[in-house]
């Protein structure tokens, strides 16, 4: 035993870091604790010995919770995650071509038209839902200005690392908007859809949409006052949006979170 | 499923081989979904971190390093990882008593792969689980399914920190000896 890990027994005998053994095994020890049996440690085999025995024991703590099977639909959800992974990646490439090929001129053609359609179709986000009563990026302009409006930030799902942005609703609770940037890139046959669950557990729909332009401004079509829900949520599913109108079974892009 | 088993499914994710995922989800989904359904005591939000743990593993299964400890262990360090995540981002508060262990100790092997050793294993772990004082049980399931340590233990419960610290460690000592079959000294025992 090394002279330093013996001045630290004086401070804490042998049996009392044996003592901590069961403890280090579940990370439960303070730091202290911690600093000090990782000095002894490498100094007393039994100790050692002891670590491995309970480490494997707190491998197998998961008991402590009760066995549920998996829900049936979370196999095609993974399936449609990856595939969603792989269509994301053969974007790119796919652009690149494109642009390898064309001539300035019509880039620059090209994007004088992508703004003017992006700007078209952020006046109506939701392909299924009523024309908006008002434009959601002035909307969400207007609700931001106000004093007291509520702030909610966007999580990006783990796929999503680019993603960001937040979700206002006016001081009332009865307006609200989703502001997005970086949305992946879908595939043809692929559309958004906007989830909305309450605090019931119910989950519906709150209608498809498209990317168009980035910000991209979503209304939320807000049923009740907005503390009655738990969170929103946008998912990537097939053309024309989930077969099911009461769950997603696509990967998720973002959710958002209505903290009280 | 075997060690071996796991390792090669998690080299073949390594190489974009899609279908070793889609097995390993197969084996272990109702594993991790119940992991997460514990911490956050919600389907959905369980839903969501059993999808994200094992699209970690498809993003990162090189991290896996066997030389430091099984498969199953590490999938639900993953697991737990990212459910206290999301339980702190809801502050939720967790659930802290009492710990309640299904009597069908059948239960995890209509979950898990069959396994003749690791059933008999688990089964002698439940009843070693089962006969532990709550008291005990507790503050174990505290560090485990929510990565507390002992003083946010006894901040939680609000009990001195010595309390919390004799506790878990009985309680773990009694887990250790019925598991390996091995007697318990009064000193062990008792509190």
């Amino acid at each position: 035993m090394g002279d330093e890990a013996g001045q630290r027994m004086d401070a804490v005998s042998r049996d009392e870091l044996l003592g901590m053994i069961p403890a280090y095994a579940l990370n439960a020890l303070d730091p202290d604790e911690a600093r000090a049996l990782e000095t002894w440690l490498p100094t007393d085999p039994e100790g050692q010995a002891l670590l491995a025995e309970y480490r494997a024991l707190a491998g197998q703590l998961y008991v402590l919770a009760s066995a549920y099977p998996a829900p049936a639909h979370l196999g095609a959800d993974l399936r449609a995650r990856l595939a969603a992974g792989r269509e994301q990646r053969a974007q790119p490439a796919s652009r690149a071509f494109v642009w390898r090929r064309a001539a300035r001129l019509w880039l620059a053609a090209a994007a004088v038209l992508a703004v003017v359609v992006a700007a078209l179709l952020v006046l109506r986000p939701f392909e299924e839902s009523r024309p908006a009563p008002e434009d959601p990026a002035q909307l969400y302009a207007h609700i931001a200005a106000q004093a007291g409006a509520q702030r909610f930030a966007l999580e990006a799902s783990e796929d999503q690392p680019a993603l960001r942005g937040e979700l206002v609703a006016t001081p009332a609770g009865d307006r609200a908007v989703i502001r997005v940037e970086q949305l992946p890139v879908l595939a043809a046959n692929q559309t958004f859809q906007l989830w909305l669950l309450d605090r019931e557990g119910a989950l519906r729909s709150g209608g498809i949409f498209t990317a168009a332009g980035d910000p991209m401004y979503i209304l939320v079509p807000l049923e009740r006052p907005l503390p009655a829900y738990e969170r929103f949520g946008v998912s990537i599913e097939p053309a024309g949006g989930s077969p099911y109108a009461d769950r997603p079974t696509g990967p998720p892009v973002f959710r958002v979170y209505v903290h009280s | 499923m075997s060690q071996p088993a796991e390792l090669e499914l998690l080299q073949r994710i390594q190489q974009g081989d899609e279908e070793a995922l889609v097995a390993l989800h197969a084996r272990y989904a109702g594993l991790v979904y119940s992991v997460a359904l514990r911490v956050l005591n919600d389907t959905m939000a369980a839903e969501e971190v059993t999808q994200d743990a094992f699209m970690r593993l498809w993003h990162r299964a090189e991290t896996f390093d066997p030389a430091r400890g099984t498969f199953v262990p590490w999938l639900l360090t993953i697991t737990r990882r990212l459910a206290i995540d999301t339980q702190r981002r809801q502050k939720r508060d967790p659930l802290s008593a009492p710990v309640l262990i299904d009597d069908d100790p059948e239960a995890w092997e209509n979950v898990l792969p069959v396994d003749e050793r690791e059933t008999a294993d688990r089964r002698l772990l439940l009843e070693a689980v089962a006969a532990l004082p709550d008291e005990q049980r507790q503050p174990i399931a505290l560090a485990y399914f929510y990565g507390m340590s002992h003083s946010q233990i006894a901040e939680h419960l609000s009990l001195p920190l010595g309390t919390v610290k004799t506790r878990l460690r009985l309680g773990m000592t009694k887990l250790r000896a019925a598991w390996l079959g091995e007697p318990l000294t009064d000193l062990q025992g008792g509190e």
